[in-house]
């Protein structure tokens, strides 16, 4: 793949589209699309996994367990009842319920991982950066002292722990020894602050309205794009009102086929919403290689 | 008037005494490079600050600074913004941003350029500079000569017809350092630009300076070209703490004689020594009765890297340290010095090899070794060097009473009395290391690992840490350091060693070392070598010039 060269929509296209589909899954409980914008996304995340992003790839897995375990316990509605635990009954439906209210947060959280993949620390600044000059400045400051922070605490621990000989001690004294090395850390980079401070005020920051190097170009197919999404929200919306992607869970859980069955438009429009980036991606796939062959 | 002038200059920081500086004036030419230089503490920063309106500490001042005849203070914020470029001391602190773009583009964004200028001028010095490769990276990524390279591109992006440097090359290894004070050279000569460079290692830029302003207690001692001020030097001698800090062939000079022009460069030193001094070798053959000495440190074939599936930093490394010797490691970036360091200090173990001290394993000899890290202050997290040697010393239960003459031996030692009640983070580099060596004696650690211990430091710190070194070893300890300093390590060691390619290649007797070496060696080396064999460091030299003076102090005639 070659990212420089689909990279030229516009990051407030592709901002939209994640803004909207983050609303769409938020605002409903629908089983049918959760499971869908799930799959997307959770797909569109393995397209880019590499060793390092193993881990933040299983995590949001978690919560549907978790939270698929905790609801029964502190919800009893649902009629189906399994067992009873400490005299309180433990439901079915409270077990979907809980595992699709698990899996709208790992999709949220996905939602979130594909769109700092999407759009990087560079578009994200280029978007807010004008609106909201100082936070925008403000967060790029933020993104930089990070790494700082985390190798020279990195070393610090290191050669500290060699002299300290950590793994020897009691629990206070090792609590005591990570707030000396908490101090020592907030003082180092209030320290380097006062340094980086100095160079902003040396090239000039706050001398007059700032302007922006980055810029990108609005395509035709960027308002396409984003006529596409707002049609999507209006449509999504209105089926909404109508009732189309109402589920009820309690006390028993409605038939999906019917569902789909009656309201089959709605539906498929979303699914075309939720497989939006992933068809993309797929084109972006079969164009470069048809592009490669005439190189 | 002059381009830029500065008129009885009066300073003193808000809440001190001091006078900083104190009725300073200079005046200064369109298009000149000149070379500021004092020992620590001498208002060389201060003096720039003031210059940088956007810097200006507070304090009283009184005095003005003139550029094109108008009062520095009076003119526009974006004028002297973009008009006078600064380059700090720390490569890594000045970064402002995440990625070399918009680091670039940060100063041309705050004057408010519209973007297509901001990326013509971005791709025009980029292209000047060479430095395209850098543009893809992140600014975490790039190593310290490029963090200050790009530091330096973003000043001159804006513009600037004066680029004040402070200290630019400190931070830097000696070839990174020495390419970039050739770049600052090269937009003098080139674009003209006016610089006002602090530097405290003068072997290369001395020469180069059109004028070299020399600086005491915030006044101007000399100025002038830099012939002359050499010139003017010898013959008023007052400027022993300084001596150091310039080139080998002015030290030679001063210090012999003879009475003509003075020898900047290593050839004129080379034309010099030729001239005025007879030939004679002070080649020792080696001795070869090898005492039978306690290893104090020994690594078998050391192999070691970060992660599994990254590249060795140590391939194979063999070597052994003796009881009481002082051994130099020197080598490039990235050629594994600090790791070796590290694990010798335990820090980080290797996935093959043995290290053995004292000729036993190491889990038998714990807490013998001591290591002072680059940078010294890590070894510091209470809020004062004393609370800190307490608290160490309480630590490894040592007795109350013992604990009283411990400190007070290490700080008679090492001269700390002054520094002792201060936070470490406000020492200067050299007290700040000082401390961290007190730290290390303060449990009478048997082996010392240093690592750079000269970044930071001026030439006469440097000195007086030779002499403590050596004092250290005479008293049985081992030690180890691992620097760039060539001039250090030769005058420092009894042994050297070069790390290449993650591989020791060679390691000889200084003399041997850097005598055998044509480019990897002193300058002192370079200068004296055809005239007296044998001598490394610039104080044998000067020793041999009294040597053998009675010879002739008229030219040589063959």
């Amino acid at each position: 793949m070659h990212p420089s060269f689909f990279r030229q929509t516009h990051p407030f296209a592709t901002s939209s589209y994640y803004i909207a589909a983050l609303l769409i899954v938020m605002s409903t409980t629908n089983p049918v699309i959760i499971t869908c914008f799930f799959l997307s996304n959770v797909l569109l995340r393995l397209l880019d996994l590499n060793g390092k992003s193993k881990k933040s790839m299983l995590y949001p897995l978690f919560f549907i367990g978790m939270i698929t375990v905790t609801n029964p316990l502190f919800v009893h509605r649902g009629a189906t009842v399994i067992f009873f635990f400490l005299n309180k009954p433990i439901t079915v439906e409270a077990f979907i319920y809980g595992f699709f209210m698990g899996m709208t947060i790992a999709t949220v959280i996905y939602l979130f991982q594909n769109f700092q993949k999407a759009v990087d620390s560079e578009q994200f600044f280029y978007l807010f950066g004008k609106r909201f000059p100082k936070s925008g400045l403000i967060l790029v400051l933020v993104l930089r002292l990070l790494p700082l922070l985390q190798k020279y605490h990195q070393e610090l621990n290191q050669i500290q722990k060699n002299f300290q000989q950590t793994h020897r001690r009691h629990f206070f004294e090792r609590a005591r020894y990570g707030l000396d090395l908490f101090g020592h850390l907030f003082s180092w980079s209030l320290e380097n602050a006062m340094d980086t401070a100095d160079s902003m005020r040396a090239r000039g920051y706050g001398v007059s309205t700032r302007s922006s190097c980055l810029t990108y170009r609005w395509q035709k197919k960027d308002t396409l794009f984003l006529t596409a999404i707002v049609l999507a929200c209006l449509f999504f919306m209105v089926s909404m009102i109508k009732g189309f992607y109402q589920f009820n869970y309690y006390p028993y859980h409605d038939n999906v086929y019917r569902l789909m069955q009656k309201n089959w438009l709605s539906y498929l429009f979303l699914f075309g919403v939720a497989w939006l980036p992933l068809l993309k991606r797929l084109k972006e796939v079969i164009v470069w290689n048809i592009l490669k062959s005439k190189i | 008037m002059e381009y830029l002038e500065i008129k009885d200059l009066t300073f003193q920081y808000a809440g001190s005494n001091n006078l900083v500086l104190d009725n300073l004036s200079l005046s200064i030419t369109q298009g000149e490079f000149i070379l500021i230089c004092g020992t620590s503490g001498s208002g060389k920063s201060t003096l720039l600050k003031l210059l940088k309106p956007q810097l200006a500490p507070n304090g009283k001042q009184t005095g003005t600074i003139y550029l094109n005849n108008e009062s520095i203070d009076a003119l526009p914020a974006d004028f002297s913004t973009g008009k006078i470029g600064y380059v700090m001391q720390n490569p890594e602190n000045q970064i402002v941003t995440e990625s070399v773009w918009q680091e670039l583009a940060f100063g041309l964004e705050n004057l408010g350029t519209p973007p297509s200028e901001i990326k013509s001028r971005i791709a025009e010095m980029v292209n000047f500079l060479g430095i395209e490769e850098l543009l893809e990276h992140q600014t975490s990524e790039l190593s310290g000569g490029q963090m200050q390279l790009l530091n330096l591109t973003s000043v001159l992006l804006m513009k600037p017809d004066i680029l004040i440097l402070d200290e630019p090359t400190t931070q830097l290894d000696p070839i990174t350092s020495q390419k970039f004070i050739d770049l600052i050279v090269r937009l003098n000569r080139e674009m003209g630009l006016t610089i006002l460079l602090v530097e405290h290692s003068l072997e290369s830029v001395f020469a180069l300076a059109d004028q070299v302003i020399i600086l005491d207690d915030g006044q101007v001692i000399f100025a002038g070209e830099p012939r002359s001020i050499s010139n003017g030097m010898k013959k008023n001698k007052n400027v022993d703490r300084f001596v150091y800090s310039l080139p080998s062939a002015v030290q030679i000079y001063l210090n012999s004689s003879v009475d003509d022009d003075c020898p900047l460069t290593v050839v004129e030193g080379k034309r010099f020594l030729a001239r005025y001094f007879p030939f004679r070798s002070f080649l020792q053959k080696e001795t070869l009765t090898k005492k039978k000495m306690v290893k104090s440190i020994q690594l078998k074939n050391c192999w070691f890297r970060y992660e599994k599936k990254s590249r060795d930093i140590l391939a194979g490394i063999d070597f052994e340290v003796y009881t009481g010797e002082i051994f130099s490691l020197v080598g490039g970036n990235g050629s594994g010095k600090t790791t070796l360091l590290k694990v010798i200090a335990g820090i980080l173990d290797c996935y093959h090899g043995k290290l053995s001290l004292f000729e036993q394993s190491i889990k038998k000899n714990k807490g013998v070794v001591g290591y002072l890290p680059q940078e010294s202050q890590m070894l510091f997290l209470k809020d004062s060097v004393i609370e800190e040697y307490k608290m160490y010393l309480q630590n490894q239960n040592v007795a109350e009473e013992d604990q009283k003459i411990r400190i007070k031996n290490v700080t008679t030692l090492l001269d700390l009395t002054k520094i002792l009640t201060q936070h470490p983070l406000d020492l200067s580099g050299g007290e700040c290391q000082r401390a961290a060596l007190g730290k290390l004696l303060l449990t009478d650690s048997k082996i010392l690992l240093l690592d750079e211990p000269t970044k930071g430091i001026d030439n006469f710190e440097k000195k007086q840490l030779i002499k403590l070194l050596k004092e250290l070893s005479k008293q049985g300890k081992t030690i180890l350091v691992v620097t760039h300093d060539l001039d250090f390590a030769a005058e420092l060691s009894d042994r050297c060693g070069l790390l290449f390619q993650n591989k020791l290649v060679t390691t000889a007797e200084p003399t041997a070392f850097f005598s055998h070496h044509t480019f990897y060696t002193t300058a002192a080396s370079r200068i004296s070598r055809d005239n007296f064999e044998g001598l490394v460091t610039t104080e044998q030299v000067i020793k041999a010039c009294r040597l053998v003076k009675g010879a002739s102090d008229e030219p040589r005639r063959d």
